[in-house]
């Protein structure tokens, strides 16, 4: 009786694997992008605003959270971001890898809070949208450099939460370059 | 004596369950499931070019945290003239509710 129900376990075990692992897959395949965007209609055209995603980190540093607007009639997008420090620090510039080469960008500050005994630092820049679809269209997931008069802080993405995100981000960047006036 | 332990212990999760629902601020709600976006304002300032955003989550009814005001929304994007503001409302079972805010402008 213990030996049927064993081998039932098993039969069982082996099609919900296999569910599991197509649902899996079919999950980062298609994702649903409309949840990770919204767009509005301007006098000056249509304003793209990808919510805030975060993943990036250093382990001996802080975390980033970053999001991306985008108004079709111009050349640029703006990338602010969010990063938190228990160190303080003055930024100066971000750098995008793109083909293992660093585009460093200058960043203007919005403003600095601290809360216990973290930093909050909030930052933008501007890049071109084809370099942020350029950073996205990585398979591997490629780090971002934070420069500051203090050092470089170097942030990194788990390959799993890149896979995604930039699965995400490449399908709204596509809508985006559809609907560019 | 071991089955009424585990039959007042599920009565009394599904009590605490039930009696304590997330809800969220929506111009329609469903009770299951809600994902409605809706407006908040809209001045008369011209085109907007910056988009700033704050959200507050409810967990069961219980706990409920986060900055989902317009000033945060504006402060994080650099905005100082606002063109309109949207919400987007989110509620799972009445178990996670979060109210998103999305300030548009310059």
């Amino acid at each position: 009786m213990y030996m049927v129900n064993k081998k039932n376990y098993g039969a069982l075990i082996v099609p919900l694997f296999f569910l599991f692992s197509l649902g899996a897959s079919l999950t980062t395949i298609g994702q649903k992008i409309e949840k990770h965007y919204v767009s509005s209609n301007q006098s000056n055209g249509i304003i793209y605003f990808i919510k805030p995603q975060e993943g990036f980190n250093s382990p001996k540093n802080g975390d980033l959270v970053y999001d991306i607007s985008y108004l079709n009639s111009s050349d640029s997008c703006s990338f602010l971001f969010s990063y938190f420090d228990k160190a303080e620090r003055t930024l100066d510039s971000i750098g995008f890898s793109i083909q293992g080469q660093y585009k460093m960008l200058p960043v203007s500050k919005i403003f600095i809070e601290t809360t216990k005994n973290v930093w909050h630092y909030r930052y933008r820049t501007s890049l071109p949208l084809d370099d942020i679809s350029a950073f996205f269209a990585q398979t591997d997931s490629p780090p971002l450099l934070l420069a500051s008069k203090q050092g470089q802080v170097n942030l990194s993405m788990k390959k799993k939460r890149w896979k995604k995100l930039s699965s995400i981000n490449n399908r709204i960047l596509l809508v985006i370059k559809h609907n560019r006036s | 004596m071991f089955k009424n332990f585990k039959v007042a212990g599920v009565a009394l999760a599904a009590t605490a369950l039930m009696s304590s629902c997330a809800m969220v601020q929506s111009p329609v709600g469903g009770m299951l499931y809600t994902d409605v976006k809706s407006p908040v304002a809209a001045t008369s300032n011209s085109a907007s070019s910056k988009v700033g955003t704050g959200s507050a989550s409810s967990y069961l009814g219980a706990v409920a945290i986060g900055d989902a005001s317009i000033d945060a929304a504006a402060k994080a994007a650099g905005i100082t003239k606002i063109h309109h503001v949207d919400a987007h409302s989110k509620n799972i079972l009445g178990l996670v509710a979060t109210y998103t805010v999305y300030v548009y402008g310059e």
